[in-house]
């Protein structure tokens, strides 16, 4: 298992690996579905957070679309700023970096789209390429979480 | 012009500037973007500064959005050492 004691290991890390999607994930959270039952978001549906992708006005089905998705890094300045915002807002709890290789397969539907704002291509969405019932997209980002790989943040409690 | 994809990430950077009494950053965001280094810090304060001390219940997906909007347009404009250096 990969542990990071400072961030400068985790960006060294990284710099090992082909291209990479990375997610900061605060300890007990999912790395891809919203699941969090204190929350009082009342955007989520199904573990799906409203405005990360185009739901039909019924709520059950997602349509296609390259501009929205499940957020991503692909480079060590983006993951940086997110990671440490989620760390002051969850003092004392783990941090931790899951990611997935570029090379990796993904599930049909899904495909990982540069953010078209951004000319150095630094944020990607995980967009959903075609129509798709919530919970379909419910059980590809599943089986997406279950397979990325983590590095575990090991600096709370040092 | 900074490309928010959600109103709302701009309307919570002024309404939080308002009430830090931020008035540099509300100037900054009444014209949509900074111009200079000077002006992305400034803006990068007032960001932190709302991670530091939001206690609005689900703040934290905006943040991110937010996060994610300005360092696109720093990293796109060449501010992204500035915006990257005031990283706390």
């Amino acid at each position: 298992m990969e542990q990071f004691k400072i961030m400068e290991d985790l960006r060294v890390y990284l710099k090992t690996l082909e291209k990479w999607f990375a997610r900061p994930v605060v300890k007990g959270e999912h790395p891809t579905l919203y699941l969090n039952p204190n929350s009082s978001n009342k955007d989520v549906i199904n573990g799906i957070q409203r405005d990360d992708f185009i739901f039909s006005s019924c709520g059950n089905w997602i349509h296609p679309s390259d501009e929205h998705g499940l957020s991503f890094s692909a480079h060590w300045q983006h993951l940086k700023g997110i990671h440490r915002m989620k760390s002051k807002r969850n003092p004392g709890v783990p941090v931790s970096v899951y990611w997935v290789l570029e090379a990796s397969d993904i599930p049909s539907g899904l495909a990982f789209i540069a953010d078209p704002r951004d000319r150095k291509k630094q944020h990607y969405l995980l967009c959903a390429t075609e129509r798709m019932h919530v919970e379909k997209l419910r059980e590809k980002l599943e089986w997406i979480a279950d397979r990325m790989s983590v590095i575990r943040d090991a600096q709370v409690g040092l | 012009m900074i490309e928010f994809k959600s109103d709302k990430e701009k309307e919570t950077l002024i309404r939080y500037a308002n009430s830090f009494n931020d008035d540099k950053a509300l100037d900054i965001l009444g014209v949509g973007y900074p111009k200079n280094d000077e002006e992305v810090r400034i803006l990068a304060k007032l960001y932190w500064r709302i991670v530091e001390s939001s206690t609005e219940d689900d703040i934290e997906q905006w943040l991110e959005r937010i996060y994610t909007s300005i360092h696109i347009y720093c990293s796109n404009e060449g501010f992204e050492d500035t915006w990257d250096s005031e990283i706390p």
